[in-house]
Protein backbone atom coordinates (compact mmCIF):
# COMPACT_ATOMS: atom_id res chain seq x y z
CA UNK A 1 0.00 0.00 0.00
CA UNK A 2 1.51 3.28 -0.59
CA UNK A 3 1.92 6.40 1.31
CA UNK A 4 -1.07 8.49 -0.11
CA UNK A 5 -3.64 5.45 0.12
CA UNK A 6 -2.62 4.89 3.30
CA UNK A 7 -3.07 8.42 4.50
CA UNK A 8 -6.21 8.25 2.29
CA UNK A 9 -7.47 5.37 4.01
CA UNK A 10 -6.79 6.95 7.45
CA UNK A 11 -8.16 10.53 6.93
CA UNK A 12 -11.79 8.41 5.71
CA UNK A 13 -11.53 6.51 9.00
CA UNK A 14 -10.77 9.42 10.89
CA UNK A 15 -14.36 11.31 8.99
CA UNK A 16 -15.95 7.98 9.50
CA UNK A 17 -15.41 8.61 13.71
CA UNK A 18 -16.21 12.43 13.12
CA UNK A 19 -19.30 11.84 11.60
CA UNK A 20 -20.46 9.38 14.44
CA UNK A 21 -19.36 11.40 16.96
CA UNK A 22 -21.17 14.86 15.22
CA UNK A 23 -23.98 12.72 15.19
CA UNK A 24 -23.99 12.25 18.79
CA UNK A 25 -23.29 15.80 19.40
CA UNK A 26 -25.82 17.32 16.96
CA UNK A 27 -28.62 15.01 19.19
CA UNK A 28 -27.56 15.11 22.41
CA UNK A 29 -27.06 19.32 22.87
CA UNK A 30 -30.02 21.33 23.74
CA UNK A 31 -32.37 21.80 20.30
CA UNK A 32 -32.08 24.96 18.40
CA UNK A 33 -29.34 26.68 20.99
CA UNK A 34 -26.25 27.81 18.81
CA UNK A 35 -24.09 25.31 20.02
CA UNK A 36 -26.38 22.80 18.78
CA UNK A 37 -26.48 24.07 15.43
CA UNK A 38 -22.86 24.57 15.01
CA UNK A 39 -22.73 20.89 15.73
CA UNK A 40 -25.73 19.89 12.63
CA UNK A 41 -23.62 22.02 10.32
CA UNK A 42 -20.39 19.94 11.39
CA UNK A 43 -22.50 16.70 11.01
CA UNK A 44 -22.99 17.79 7.27
CA UNK A 45 -19.32 19.00 6.78
CA UNK A 46 -17.86 16.41 7.46
CA UNK A 47 -20.57 13.95 6.20
CA UNK A 48 -19.18 15.39 2.77
CA UNK A 49 -15.71 14.89 3.13
CA UNK A 50 -16.44 11.36 4.12
CA UNK A 51 -18.57 10.77 1.14
CA UNK A 52 -15.89 12.59 -1.54
CA UNK A 53 -12.80 10.00 0.26
CA UNK A 54 -15.00 7.10 -0.75
CA UNK A 55 -15.23 8.12 -4.26
CA UNK A 56 -11.69 9.15 -4.14
CA UNK A 57 -10.20 6.25 -3.33
CA UNK A 58 -12.89 4.06 -5.11
CA UNK A 59 -11.96 5.94 -8.22
CA UNK A 60 -8.38 4.80 -7.66
CA UNK A 61 -9.50 1.26 -7.68
CA UNK A 62 -9.62 0.70 -3.85
CA UNK A 63 -11.49 -0.48 -1.46
CA UNK A 64 -12.60 2.31 1.02
CA UNK A 65 -12.29 2.06 4.68
CA UNK A 66 -15.64 1.41 6.41
CA UNK A 67 -16.84 2.89 9.20
CA UNK A 68 -16.79 0.60 12.43
CA UNK A 69 -20.23 -0.18 14.35
CA UNK A 70 -19.72 2.34 16.96
CA UNK A 71 -17.34 4.56 18.31
CA UNK A 72 -16.27 5.16 22.26
CA UNK A 73 -16.18 9.02 22.45
CA UNK A 74 -13.66 10.18 24.82
CA UNK A 75 -15.83 11.56 27.40
CA UNK A 76 -19.98 11.44 27.73
CA UNK A 77 -21.40 14.11 26.22
CA UNK A 78 -24.13 15.05 28.46
CA UNK A 79 -23.11 18.89 29.28
CA UNK A 80 -22.81 21.77 26.67
CA UNK A 81 -18.78 21.43 28.13
CA UNK A 82 -18.34 18.15 27.67
CA UNK A 83 -19.70 18.40 23.82
CA UNK A 84 -16.98 21.32 23.27
CA UNK A 85 -14.53 18.99 24.62
CA UNK A 86 -15.50 16.16 22.34
CA UNK A 87 -15.58 18.59 19.00
CA UNK A 88 -12.57 20.01 19.80
CA UNK A 89 -10.97 16.41 20.01
CA UNK A 90 -12.27 16.02 16.78
CA UNK A 91 -11.71 18.29 14.54
CA UNK A 92 -7.76 18.07 16.41
CA UNK A 93 -7.37 14.78 15.18
CA UNK A 94 -8.77 15.29 12.38
CA UNK A 95 -6.88 18.18 10.95
CA UNK A 96 -3.64 16.20 12.25
CA UNK A 97 -4.55 13.28 9.73
CA UNK A 98 -5.79 15.60 6.64
CA UNK A 99 -1.91 17.17 7.75
CA UNK A 100 -1.00 13.67 6.94
CA UNK A 101 -2.73 13.82 3.69
CA UNK A 102 -1.39 16.96 2.35
CA UNK A 103 2.69 15.55 3.06
CA UNK A 104 1.82 12.15 0.83
CA UNK A 105 -0.37 13.89 -2.14
CA UNK A 106 0.27 16.70 -5.25
CA UNK A 107 -2.39 18.68 -7.29
CA UNK A 108 -5.53 18.54 -6.36
CA UNK A 109 -6.01 16.52 -4.20
CA UNK A 110 -3.34 18.41 -1.64
CA UNK A 111 -5.11 21.49 -2.38
CA UNK A 112 -8.44 19.35 -0.88
CA UNK A 113 -6.52 18.33 2.27
CA UNK A 114 -5.07 21.93 2.73
CA UNK A 115 -8.12 23.15 2.90
CA UNK A 116 -9.32 20.68 5.39
CA UNK A 117 -6.55 20.77 7.37
CA UNK A 118 -7.70 24.87 7.92
CA UNK A 119 -11.12 23.89 7.95
CA UNK A 120 -10.82 21.74 11.18
CA UNK A 121 -7.81 23.83 12.83
CA UNK A 122 -10.92 27.04 12.70
CA UNK A 123 -13.59 24.72 13.28
CA UNK A 124 -12.07 24.01 16.76
CA UNK A 125 -12.79 27.67 17.54
CA UNK A 126 -15.94 27.22 17.75
CA UNK A 127 -15.83 24.20 19.91
CA UNK A 128 -14.45 26.36 22.72
CA UNK A 129 -10.10 25.92 21.46
CA UNK A 130 -7.58 28.38 20.96
CA UNK A 131 -5.26 29.30 18.15
CA UNK A 132 -1.87 27.15 18.03
CA UNK A 133 1.05 27.46 16.28
CA UNK A 134 1.13 24.50 14.01
CA UNK A 135 -2.68 23.43 13.82
CA UNK A 136 -2.45 19.60 13.19
CA UNK A 137 1.23 18.77 13.67
CA UNK A 138 1.92 19.48 17.12
CA UNK A 139 -0.75 18.25 19.93
CA UNK A 140 -2.52 21.03 21.23
CA UNK A 141 -5.02 18.80 23.10
CA UNK A 142 -5.69 20.24 26.78
CA UNK B 1 -7.14 35.05 26.41
CA UNK B 2 -5.06 31.51 27.25
CA UNK B 3 -2.37 30.87 25.36
CA UNK B 4 -1.93 27.26 24.01
CA UNK B 5 1.87 28.01 23.02
CA UNK B 6 2.80 29.95 26.08
CA UNK B 7 6.00 27.89 25.85
CA UNK B 8 8.04 27.91 22.95
CA UNK B 9 8.56 25.19 21.20
CA UNK B 10 12.22 24.17 20.31
CA UNK B 11 13.08 23.65 16.61
CA UNK B 12 13.71 20.09 16.50
CA UNK B 13 10.81 19.01 18.44
CA UNK B 14 8.89 21.07 16.18
CA UNK B 15 10.47 19.80 12.94
CA UNK B 16 10.36 15.92 14.52
CA UNK B 17 6.33 16.59 15.14
CA UNK B 18 5.85 17.47 11.64
CA UNK B 19 7.59 14.48 10.59
CA UNK B 20 11.24 16.25 9.12
CA UNK B 21 14.22 14.94 10.47
CA UNK B 22 16.40 18.09 12.49
CA UNK B 23 18.04 20.78 9.86
CA UNK B 24 16.28 19.10 6.69
CA UNK B 25 13.81 22.02 5.76
CA UNK B 26 15.55 24.65 3.44
CA UNK B 27 18.35 24.12 1.27
CA UNK B 28 21.00 21.16 1.00
CA UNK B 29 18.23 18.48 2.18
CA UNK B 30 16.92 15.52 0.82
CA UNK B 31 12.71 14.57 0.80
CA UNK B 32 11.53 11.38 3.10
CA UNK B 33 9.09 11.15 0.02
CA UNK B 34 7.44 12.40 -2.00
CA UNK B 35 4.41 12.08 -3.66
CA UNK B 36 3.98 10.94 -7.91
CA UNK B 37 1.70 11.89 -10.39
CA UNK B 38 0.39 8.14 -10.41
CA UNK B 39 -0.12 8.03 -6.44
CA UNK B 40 2.55 5.98 -5.26
CA UNK B 41 5.12 7.80 -3.19
CA UNK B 42 9.35 7.66 -3.98
CA UNK B 43 12.11 7.94 -1.56
CA UNK B 44 15.13 10.43 -2.55
CA UNK B 45 17.70 9.54 -4.51
CA UNK B 46 20.68 10.68 -6.06
CA UNK B 47 18.92 11.45 -8.67
CA UNK B 48 16.56 13.83 -7.58
CA UNK B 49 16.76 16.98 -9.18
CA UNK B 50 18.91 19.52 -7.78
CA UNK B 51 16.77 22.41 -8.93
CA UNK B 52 13.74 20.92 -6.25
CA UNK B 53 15.46 21.58 -2.83
CA UNK B 54 16.57 24.94 -4.61
CA UNK B 55 13.18 25.47 -5.44
CA UNK B 56 12.31 24.26 -1.75
CA UNK B 57 14.80 26.45 -0.37
CA UNK B 58 13.99 29.91 -2.20
CA UNK B 59 10.28 28.68 -1.04
CA UNK B 60 11.54 28.48 2.54
CA UNK B 61 13.32 31.85 2.41
CA UNK B 62 9.74 33.75 1.05
CA UNK B 63 8.17 32.23 3.80
CA UNK B 64 10.27 33.42 6.56
CA UNK B 65 10.58 36.84 4.86
CA UNK B 66 6.80 36.88 4.83
CA UNK B 67 6.34 35.86 8.22
CA UNK B 68 8.87 38.56 9.63
CA UNK B 69 6.29 41.06 8.14
CA UNK B 70 3.68 39.78 10.03
CA UNK B 71 5.40 39.27 13.27
CA UNK B 72 6.63 43.19 12.81
CA UNK B 73 2.99 44.14 12.49
CA UNK B 74 2.31 42.66 15.74
CA UNK B 75 5.09 44.13 17.39
CA UNK B 76 4.50 47.22 16.25
CA UNK B 77 0.57 46.75 17.09
CA UNK B 78 1.20 45.24 20.30
CA UNK B 79 1.95 48.61 22.56
CA UNK B 80 0.20 48.00 25.92
CA UNK B 81 -2.16 45.04 24.70
CA UNK B 82 -0.63 41.41 25.89
CA UNK B 83 -2.38 38.55 26.08
CA UNK B 84 -3.95 37.57 22.77
CA UNK B 85 -1.87 39.70 20.48
CA UNK B 86 0.94 38.45 22.48
CA UNK B 87 0.06 34.68 21.60
CA UNK B 88 -0.38 35.55 17.82
CA UNK B 89 3.30 37.08 17.59
CA UNK B 90 4.59 34.32 19.12
CA UNK B 91 2.88 31.62 16.68
CA UNK B 92 4.90 33.88 13.97
CA UNK B 93 8.07 33.86 15.69
CA UNK B 94 7.83 30.08 16.35
CA UNK B 95 7.22 29.68 12.27
CA UNK B 96 10.07 31.43 11.41
CA UNK B 97 12.28 29.70 13.66
CA UNK B 98 10.86 25.79 12.63
CA UNK B 99 11.89 27.55 9.15
CA UNK B 100 15.12 28.38 10.14
CA UNK B 101 14.93 31.77 10.08
CA UNK B 102 15.96 34.76 12.17
CA UNK B 103 13.05 36.13 13.91
CA UNK B 104 12.46 40.20 13.36
CA UNK B 105 13.54 41.96 16.34
CA UNK B 106 12.23 45.11 15.17
CA UNK B 107 9.97 47.54 17.46
CA UNK B 108 8.28 50.50 17.09
CA UNK B 109 10.10 51.38 14.22
CA UNK B 110 7.92 51.10 11.66
CA UNK B 111 4.63 53.48 11.07
CA UNK B 112 2.07 50.42 11.05
CA UNK B 113 -1.70 51.26 11.57
CA UNK B 114 -2.82 49.51 15.31
CA UNK B 115 -6.02 48.63 13.66
CA UNK B 116 -7.29 45.04 14.49
CA UNK B 117 -8.76 44.91 11.50
CA UNK B 118 -5.25 45.69 9.33
CA UNK B 119 -4.21 42.33 11.54
CA UNK B 120 -6.92 40.14 10.45
CA UNK B 121 -6.25 41.57 6.77
CA UNK B 122 -2.86 40.31 6.96
CA UNK B 123 -3.96 37.20 8.70
CA UNK B 124 -6.35 36.34 6.04
CA UNK B 125 -3.61 37.14 3.35
CA UNK B 126 -1.15 35.26 5.27
CA UNK B 127 -3.29 32.11 5.19
CA UNK B 128 -4.22 32.44 1.07
CA UNK B 129 -0.55 32.62 0.22
CA UNK B 130 0.41 30.06 2.77
CA UNK B 131 -2.14 27.99 1.17
CA UNK B 132 -0.68 28.75 -2.19
CA UNK B 133 2.74 27.87 -1.07
CA UNK B 134 1.68 24.65 0.48
CA UNK B 135 0.49 23.71 -2.86
CA UNK B 136 4.00 24.55 -4.59
CA UNK B 137 6.48 22.43 -2.22
CA UNK B 138 8.02 19.80 -3.43
CA UNK B 139 8.94 18.23 -0.63
CA UNK B 140 5.61 16.79 1.22
CA UNK B 141 6.87 17.48 4.77
CA UNK B 142 7.50 21.28 4.03
CA UNK B 143 3.96 21.13 2.64
CA UNK B 144 2.72 19.68 5.54
CA UNK B 145 4.24 22.68 7.67
CA UNK B 146 2.90 25.30 5.38
CA UNK B 147 -0.55 23.96 5.39
CA UNK B 148 -0.31 23.69 9.21
CA UNK B 149 0.86 27.65 9.24
CA UNK B 150 -1.91 28.68 6.94
CA UNK B 151 -4.45 27.19 9.08
CA UNK B 152 -2.94 28.98 12.14
CA UNK B 153 -3.04 32.47 10.39
CA UNK B 154 -6.84 31.46 9.57
CA UNK B 155 -7.04 30.66 13.29
CA UNK B 156 -5.50 33.89 14.42
CA UNK B 157 -7.95 35.38 11.55
CA UNK B 158 -11.26 34.28 12.76
CA UNK B 159 -10.00 35.41 16.83
CA UNK B 160 -8.80 39.10 15.86
CA UNK B 161 -12.65 39.33 13.32
CA UNK B 162 -14.12 38.46 16.84
CA UNK B 163 -12.18 41.27 18.92
CA UNK B 164 -13.39 44.04 16.41
CA UNK B 165 -16.47 42.90 16.57
CA UNK B 166 -17.56 41.81 20.39
CA UNK B 167 -21.15 40.87 19.64
CA UNK B 168 -19.91 38.21 16.61
CA UNK B 169 -20.92 34.50 16.49
CA UNK B 170 -18.37 32.33 17.58
CA UNK B 171 -16.17 30.75 14.71
CA UNK B 172 -16.29 32.01 11.15
CA UNK B 173 -18.36 28.49 10.04
CA UNK B 174 -21.98 29.13 8.82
Amino acid sequence: MSAEQAALQRVLAGEHAAVYAYGVLAGRLAPTTPLQRYAARGYVVHRSRRDHLVGVIGSRGWSPAVAEPGYRLPVPVDTPRQAQRVGRLVEERCAALYAALVATTAGRLRAYAVDAVVDTATRQLGWGGHPVALPGLVDSAR
Amino acid sequence: MRGEDADPLPRRRLLAAAGVAFGCLGAGCTETTRPSAAGTTTSPSSSEPANAEGADAALVAAVVRAENRLLDAYQAVLGGSAGTLHAFAEHHRQHVLLLGGLPDQRTGRRRLSRDLQRLRDLEDMAATRLRGQALAARSGDLARVLASMSASSAQHAVVLNRLRTPTGHAGRHR
